[in-house]
């Protein structure tokens, strides 16, 4: 049975690990990612405005 | 209460800030909406954080926390197939590719292009009734989660479900739909903080030791091996691995609230990317709740309600302040995937069922303002059941069981009808009709039969129901072919 208590340990460290890793990854890129959109989103309402005034 | 008052206090900030900042974003509303449709789609890392946090609710920790606390380390084989599914359709681009080359939107529309407009009432209506079956059981097991949590007693339980479910609305009407971008990023910093802490914490306060002499004290060979007593006899062997990589295959590329981001998405490869990441980021979405439901038996011991040992835990091991922050996580989570199931389901039922009886009986098209009250009417009927599916339906077996046998009633014939219209030049809609019929028997067959049967014979169903599916597909088109022949309409 140790062989699949071993296996186990690996697989939740594992998971874990990834886990936190990506969430970082994530979290730390998708912040100018959101900014980023939002920015554009602004500029297409300003240009629709634009439009709509003309 | 269980809560401390900075717990409280840390819950109404985080509630107010999602509020106020779904409010602030309502005039950004058509802007993303305008957005995402012009293709200029959200970045890969904000794609797969909005994937995730749409993809967990407190409903995801309570049904895997259940398999671990019942079933001890073989449980966490449930993790598996669906960060394999996601893999390998990220990686192979498995009938996503095609899809996205055929400029389909949604999965439905495929099948009226492919197939026929009967084909897709047909699926639409089994949609609508296993996502409402499925979502049934969402307020009672939330309600208790957050009764336990909280300390509200047990008898309150409507009270908190009607609560949730009048946020949910008011989340829905302050722009959170489509803001949800933003406050999925806050919710998404919580949530993974959360499942790290509570993991870790875990660990430090019941000890690996205890935890791995608990799992082999409880269920002896049984709970570490998962080809025990042989391969095809134990409930989480190979015959579930096979169902499982077979549902997740399906609901990745047949599931509108997962499926919609590989169409709305720049280009097939950019989906593919986000598919193939999710697997790594899936697999502990599965793994870590499971060790938690192990964690509660070691902590808890075995004469709690399964459903609840994760929450009562919880209640115990966290420090205040933390149980406020995860609390908050969660709810959040919570709203936005309610919000996101509410909509999906009430409109398959108003869009793909009645709008299109009606349609079929009258020959007119119907109004914008009809279809609105049809939409609003759906909705409350929707609410309203789910309220009393969850106060008078009794689950038996495993819960993530449940879940997945009510999806079940339409993604078997949902995948052997894609793979076919798809990969296959002679199938036709006798095939789609007799595959959507024939994988419809299995998880009949299971919601009616009691417990012990339900856990012991859910994967032999399970797979089974995608086999009867696919020689449904075959079988029927054969005869068609044979006896009227005729081909579809695209080119495939």
């Amino acid at each position: 049975m140790n062989e699949y208590v071993i296996f186990w340990t690996v697989v939740i460290v594992f998971s874990l690990i990834s886990f936190t890793f990506m969430s970082f990854k994530v979290l730390f890129k998708g912040w100018p990612e959101l900014l980023e959109m939002f920015d554009s989103i602004k500029k297409d309402i300003a240009s629709r405005t634009k439009e709509s005034e003309e | 209460m269980l809560l401390s008052y900075l717990d409280l206090a840390i819950i109404a900030v985080y509630l107010i800030i999602i509020f106020y900042s779904g409010y602030k974003m309502k005039k950004y509303v058509t802007g993303i909406g305008d957005h995402l449709v012009a293709g200029r789609s959200m970045g890969y890392h904000l794609g797969l954080l909005s994937m995730m946090c749409t993809e967990i609710g407190m409903i995801t920790y309570v049904y895997y926390a259940e398999m671990g606390y019942k079933a001890g380390f073989v449980a966490l084989v449930a993790a598996f197939p669906i960060a394999l599914a996601f893999i390998f359709v990220g990686k192979t681009g498995f009938i996503i590719k095609k899809l996205h080359a055929m400029k389909i939107m949604t999965v439905p529309e495929f099948f009226s292009v492919t197939f026929s407009k009967g084909v897709r009432l047909y699926i639409g209506i089994l949609m609508a009734v296993g996502g409402i079956l499925n979502f049934g059981v969402f307020p009672g097991v939330e309600a208790t989660f957050i009764n336990n949590m909280t300390g509200i007693p047990r008898e309150y339980i409507l009270i908190t479900m009607v609560v949730m479910l009048v946020m949910v609305l008011l989340y829905t009407l302050f722009g959170g739909m489509v803001s949800v971008i933003l406050t999925n990023y806050l919710q998404y910093g919580l949530l993974s903080f959360g499942m790290v802490f509570i993991t870790v914490y875990g660990i430090y306060v019941i000890g690996w030791g205890n935890i791995i002499d608990t799992v082999t004290t409880n269920f002896g060979e049984k709970g570490l091996n998962p080809f025990f007593p042989s391969g095809t006899q134990g409930e989480f062997g190979i015959g579930f691995i096979v169902w499982q990589f077979l549902f997740y295959v399906a609901f990745i590329v047949g599931w509108q609230a997962v499926s919609m981001r590989l169409f709305s998405s720049k280009d097939s490869k950019t989906g593919q990317r986000i598919y193939t990441w999710s697997g790594l980021m899936f697999l502990a979405r599965g793994v870590l709740p499971v060790f938690w439901g192990i964690m509660a038996l070691a902590y808890l011991g075995s004469d709690v309600n399964s459903l609840e040992a994760l929450s009562l835990m919880l209640t115990k091991i966290l420090p205040g302040g933390i149980l406020g922050l995860i609390m908050a996580g969660l709810l959040a989570a919570s709203m936005s995937t309610y919000a996101s199931y509410l909509l999906s389901w009430s409109s398959i039922l108003a869009q793909d069922v009645i709008d299109t009886i009606i349609k079929m009986i009258t020959g007119k098209e119907l109004s914008s303002k009809t279809q609105l009250y049809i939409n609003r009417g759906t909705m409350v009927v929707v609410t309203l059941f789910i309220i009393w599916w969850s106060l008078f339906h009794e689950i038996e077996g495993y819960l993530y069981f449940y879940l997945n046998m009510t999806g079940m009633i339409f993604i078997p014939g949902t995948l052997a009808c894609l793979v076919g219209g798809i990969y296959w030049k002679k199938s036709n809609k006798v095939g789609a009709y007799t595959a959507i019929t024939l994988g419809l028997f299995p998880p009949i067959l299971y919601l009616l039969m009691p417990e012990p049967f339900k856990t012991t014979y859910a994967s032999t169903l399970g797979w089974g129901g995608f086999l009867l599916a696919f020689l449904g597909m075959i079988i029927g088109s054969w005869f068609k072919n044979v006896f009227s022949p005729q081909t579809i309409k695209i080119e495939k």
